[in-house]
């Protein structure tokens, strides 16, 4: 191969980097990718309207200050300024950015208020009409009545305690996980459901999400591992979604068409890494057992990728070729991650394992059973308090909880479905609008 | 004994009974068991799996697909004892399959053939050679290494069903465990198999034309247990690994399996739970775009094709050929060996018709150039100075 190679879009400019076989000037590139999320984003609510009888699509799209969101967020600004060069047309879309602040938990390298001021001032957001909340991730266990201690007993059932808590923050409810990856699911549960509650509280009707195909390749592995099979066609399937009864949100991945690598490669052209949000934890630097299941995952593909072509787009291809495994779902939802119980876990997991056994058999072993009862006081009588209500689990949960250290895991549970006022009065909110 | 006997800590003790020492750790959800209680649990589980999909009926006839193997002796051994302590009824023969790998299977046989001793059970042998007039060691030289597995899976799938036919038994247990369930899951998932994808957890799979169901008792125990439980039992067998490179995706899948085990040991049965959740969409729109377009075709050129229209039959890339436009039909059978398969003629005749025309013409008296590497290792390692 030559050095120079001339870009096969535009046949002018010179190349600066290849991508699925096929040579790109730079603003080919930046073209082609914005075109997926273009492609991706085709419907007609998110383009310019005239008159005055429309109604503005609200939009919410949850930001990590990860490469893939950072991308996004490029394109949509793009998009957001290209649609204000029309001076007889109003704007499309509503955009609502919402970041979950996790920085008491997870610590980073770089200082999130210096990145967020730095953004502000390169894409000028003061004259967009864009609005930007940072809502801080305690506020999932602010409202302390809700908590309840959460019990599993042997067999599997599962059961919540209310007991009065003063202070509780989202770090004390991740001590009680046993390593990383169960700390990283329940972190993935309560910020989905932040941003659910949000879009919820403020009206918004469609969700973009900023995950790359590489990215959901990843989750679907990571669910089907995680005991979330059930869960894949939800993740992968974009479109409307009934949250709660009569309240519908329409779910889209507008770079699910883009590799990880041309993230990469957009991230290096368009010199956004400065607003990218640095975990100080890298995986690299963790011995396997540290890893979370998800970044076993990623440098599984990270390996594999080269060797087998194509698995990452293959696995998002059969993601999406799964549909919701309704004869199994009998109309219960579970208390902790509220998603749809499908193939009652607990009777699966009965019917697999075995709890009985035949007891002491001589007289030393019927001695040291009694010892342990009577250790035990305790624990047998929180298994048996009546004051513990019956709650559903599904079965990634069962999962997650059981491996951590049940006597000191507490979540928020409702008593009924939450309405739109318990929403707001839960939020605490940051609020930093533009 | 009872006089040396230490009384363990509280602590130390079978998190099931609370009244022995615990000594093995369950990989399943970490409970921490006496050896006593981790008899009667994975025995039981086995026979809880067994009676709640009705896997055996009164008076069925089971072949065991034996290998030597831990899962297959294990299962052997488990199903005589289950089979008498809850009186299935059930008829037990070992049924194995001779490949021809020198050095390997020859030697696991020998174990197979102590097991038919131990447990007084009927032994029956097929060979790949006596079948297919190949054995692996000439199939490996003469096609590579690289398609071992290829051949083997092929073959071994078939001669399977011949040996219980020649039994006249029609049903064949087969030691598959949760691990290997679970490599599979999340292998359909990497490969994109969508055609396994739905069935890939079926603990026992027939087809209407075929009378030879398969099952997989183990399908919910661990290997770990599995390797333990022979272990304490002191089962006898064979555990070196087959001497031809596996399958090199597969190799990968193995790898990620055992890093995501090392983190959380119950994600083997987390992963069969997520695949027996698995369901795929319906293909409405693709049978829609399949019916429209060969019309439009023939509506352009001439109309004598349109009465041949059922009669097309397409070529799919690596030649096989399709029977039916309407999909998958069960029972149809090989033109030539009369096996089943959805095609004219199957995989395995296929692939031997490759083999035969690339067999060498001319064969050198006493040749030994066939042999597998685990023949040179066994050469190799009875030499001494």
């Amino acid at each position: 191969m030559s050095d120079v190679q001339i870009c096969s879009r535009c046949k002018a400019q010179e190349s600066v980097t290849v991508s699925r076989k096929e040579a790109f000037c730079k603003p080919c590139f930046i073209r082609f990718v914005s075109g997926k999320q273009r492609k991706q984003m085709s419907s007609d609510k998110f383009k310019l309207k005239f008159g005055d009888n429309f109604e503005v699509e609200r939009v919410l799209f949850p930001i990590s200050f990860g490469s893939s969101s950072i991308v996004l967020l490029d394109i949509l600004i793009s998009l957001i300024n290209e649609q204000l060069t029309n001076p007889r047309a109003k704007l499309g879309f509503d955009l609502n950015i919402l970041f979950i602040d996790d920085t008491k938990i997870e610590r980073y390298e770089n200082e999130l208020s210096t990145l967020i001021s730095n953004l502000k001032s390169h894409y000028r957001t003061e004259d967009l009409p864009i609005k930007f909340t940072i809502l801080d991730i305690n506020s999932f266990v602010s409202n302390k009545k809700l908590l309840n201690k959460i019990l599993i007993n042997p067999e599997y059932e599962s059961f919540r305690l209310n007991e009065k808590t003063e202070k509780y923050e989202v770090k004390e409810l991740l001590n009680a996980c046993a390593n990383r990856a169960s700390k990283h699911d329940l972190l993935q549960l309560i910020t989905k459901s932040l941003i659910l509650d949000f879009a919820r509280a403020n009206n918004l009707s469609t969700i973009l999400w900023g995950h790359n195909m590489t990215t959901l390749a990843e989750e679907v592995i990571s669910l089907t591992v995680k005991g979330r099979g059930s869960e894949i066609y939800a993740r992968l399937t974009d479109g409307e979604v009934d949250l709660d009864e009569g309240y519908k949100v329409e779910n889209i991945h507008p770079l699910r068409d883009i590799s990880k690598n041309e993230i990469i490669t957009f991230i290096e052209l368009q010199d956004l890494s400065k607003f990218t949000l640095l975990p100080a934890i890298r995986p690299i630097n963790l011995m396997n057992k540290q890893k979370t299941i998800n970044e076993v995952v990623s440098g599984y593909y990270e390996v594999v990728d080269h060797e087998y072509d194509n698995i990452v787009s293959t696995v998002v291809k059969t993601g999406t070729k799964l549909a919701e495994p309704v004869k199994k779902f009998h109309g219960n939802h579970c208390s902790i991650c509220s998603s749809k119980i499908y193939n009652e876990p607990k009777d699966w997991l009965r019917d697999i394992t075995y709890t009985s056994n035949k007891g002491p058999q001589n007289e030393i072993e019927l001695e040291l059973f009694n010892d342990w009862k009577e250790l035990n006081q305790n624990l047998l009588k929180e298994l048996d308090n009546p004051n513990n209500k019956p709650i559903d689990m599904c079965y990634g949960c069962i999962v997650t909880i059981s491996s951590s250290n049940k006597a000191a895991l507490k979540w928020p549970i409702l008593e009924e479905r939450k309405s739109k006022d318990d929403i707001l009065a839960e939020f605490i909110i940051d609020d930093e609008e533009d | 004994m009872v006089e040396n006997f230490v009384k363990p800590k509280i602590s130390q003790l079978c998190e099931q009974c609370h009244s022995r020492k615990a000594q093995v750790k369950r990989p399943k959800n970490l409970q921490k068991i006496c050896k006593e209680c981790f008899y009667d649990v994975f025995e039981t589980e086995i026979h809880n799996t067994i009676v709640n999909n009705k896997l055996f009926y009164p008076g069925e006839r089971v072949a065991v697909g034996a290998s030597g193997g831990k899962d297959s002796t294990v299962l052997a051994y488990i199903l005589k004892l289950l089979n008498e302590r809850y009186n299935y009824g059930i008829e037990i023969v070992l049924l194995s399959i001779d490949e021809g790998i020198i050095g390997y299977r020859d030697d696991s046989l020998a174990t197979v053939k102590r097991n038919q001793q131990q447990y007084q059970l009927p032994l029956e042998i097929v060979s790949y050679k006596e079948l297919y007039n190949w054995t692996m060691d000439e199939i490996v030289s003469c096609a590579g290494i690289r398609n071992s597995c290829t051949y083997c899976g092929v073959f071994r799938r078939q001669a399977l069903d011949r040996g219980a036919a020649k039994l006249e038994i029609n049903h064949v247990v087969t030691g598959h465990n949760a691990d290997d369930m679970a490599e599979t899951v999340l292998m359909n998932l990497l490969r994109g198999d969508v055609a396994r994808l739905e069935k890939s957890t079926t603990i026992m799979t027939s087809s209407a034309g075929s009378p030879i169901k398969r099952s997989k008792p183990f399908k919910y125990s661990y290997q770990k247990e599995i390797v333990l439980y022979a272990h304490y039992k002191k089962l006898d067998y064979f555990s070196t690994e087959c001497s031809y490179a596996p399958e090199a995706f597969r190799g990968t899948a193995r790898e990620l399996m055992k890093n995501l085990e090392a983190i959380r040991p119950s994600c083997i049965i987390d992963i069969i739970h997520s695949g027996e959740n698995l369901v795929l969409k319906e293909k409405k729109i693709k049978q829609q775009f399949r019916k429209t377009s060969p019309k439009k075709v023939i509506n352009n050129e001439n109309d004598k094709h349109h009465d041949n229209k059922h009669n097309e039959i397409e070529i799919r890339p690596d030649g096989s050929v399709s029977l039916n436009k309407g999909g998958f039909i069960d029972g149809n059978r090989c033109e030539r060996c009369g096996y089943l398969s959805s095609n004219k003629i199957c995989k395995a005749c296929i692939l031997l018709e490759g083999l035969e025309a690339n067999r060498a013409k001319i064969r050198l008296d006493n040749d030994t150039s066939s042999d597998g590497a685990a023949k040179l290792t066994r050469t190799l390692e009875q030499l001494s100075f």
